[in-house]
């Protein structure tokens, strides 16, 4: 009986350190693509720098938690990220809808266009510089994170 | 030489000779006149372009200009507002008044984009990051033309 739970926890434990691994190769990629597209300009380009300082931390806890209390920190921290990235999908996509008016394909229609074609435009890329869901990576990420805390050793009871 | 028809002849071909002179002497008087108007042509336009953009800033306290004389006396100045410091109602006013379509959507990407480096007086990155939006031809050299860094 203990062998097929000693092999499910190895297994648990292969697959968390695989999912810290590719949340780490995320950030380390995010931040670089951020720092490419020069992406702090103003106080809102800097949130995903902050965003990924905080899942980085989350990480480092997930990985190294001895206790309950440093995984649901870890989890909090997780969930301050996955809010940053949402907002960071609104502003990408509400910023794309509000330029529409200076795009010369629609600079003479656009206040006449309907609404959810105007948004529709703005979230699949037609219109506007931002792409809309490029900061849905951190999202991801912290999604992964939060899977790697489930059945951690340190969410046993003692 | 006598014959009435030959001095018809000689008369038809002094007269062509002496309007073809004359053409060719006017030919080149028309053509500086057209010069002339040429030059006041282009020149007008940018005397009132110029006029007109003094409007909205007078008074501004960031708003600088340097002035000239046009062709026809009247004072021209073009005035720069700072992307830099200006706030947002001095930069739609001048983008306004240089013909900038959807000023005011223009300038909340101006101050976006904030703040622009001193000594580059083409204001490269604003125009790189406002190219990003597709903007008409010529859209981006009015909203320069209109700003100082």
């Amino acid at each position: 009986m203990d062998a097929p739970i000693e092999g499910e926890r190895g297994a648990a434990s292969v697959l968390r350190r695989a999912l810290l691994a590719l949340s780490a190769i995320a950030l380390a990629g995010t931040t670089v693509e951020l720092v490419i597209g020069r992406h702090w300009d103003g106080l809102t380009q800097v949130i995903p720098f902050a965003a990924i300082t905080v899942a980085s931390i989350a990480l480092s806890m997930i990985a190294t938690a001895r206790s309950r209390t440093s995984l649901r920190i870890a989890q909090g921290l997780c969930a301050v990220v996955l809010i940053a990235s949402a907002l960071g999908v609104w502003k990408h996509v509400a910023g794309n809808e509000e330029s529409g008016s200076l795009d010369q394909r629609f600079a003479a229609t656009w206040e006449s266009t309907p609404a959810p074609r105007r948004w529709w435009l703005a979230v699949s890329g037609g219109v506007g510089p931002a792409p809309p869901l490029a900061p849905g990576v951190l999202a991801e990420t912290a999604l992964m994170l939060l899977a790697a805390t489930l059945r951690h050793p340190a969410s046993r009871p003692e | 030489m006598n014959h009435p028809l030959q001095r018809l002849l000689v008369g038809v071909a002094a007269a062509a000779a002496l309007v073809a002179t004359a053409c060719s002497g006017s030919s080149s008087t028309p053509s500086a006149t057209v010069t002339k108007s040429e030059t006041q042509t282009r020149v007008s336009p940018t005397v009132i372009a110029s006029t007109s953009t003094t409007a909205p800033t007078i008074g501004s306290p960031t708003a600088t200009g340097s002035g000239t004389t046009g062709a026809t006396g009247i004072a021209a100045v073009r005035v720069k507002v700072s992307a830099n410091t200006a706030s947002a109602a001095e930069i739609q006013a001048a983008l306004q008044a240089n013909g900038v379509p959807n000023p005011a959507n223009w300038t909340r990407e101006v101050i976006e984009y904030r703040p622009y480096p001193a000594e580059d007086a083409n204001l490269t990155k604003l125009r790189q990051n406002l190219a990003k939006y597709n903007p008409g031809p010529g859209v981006v050299n009015d909203i320069v033309t209109a700003l100082k860094p």
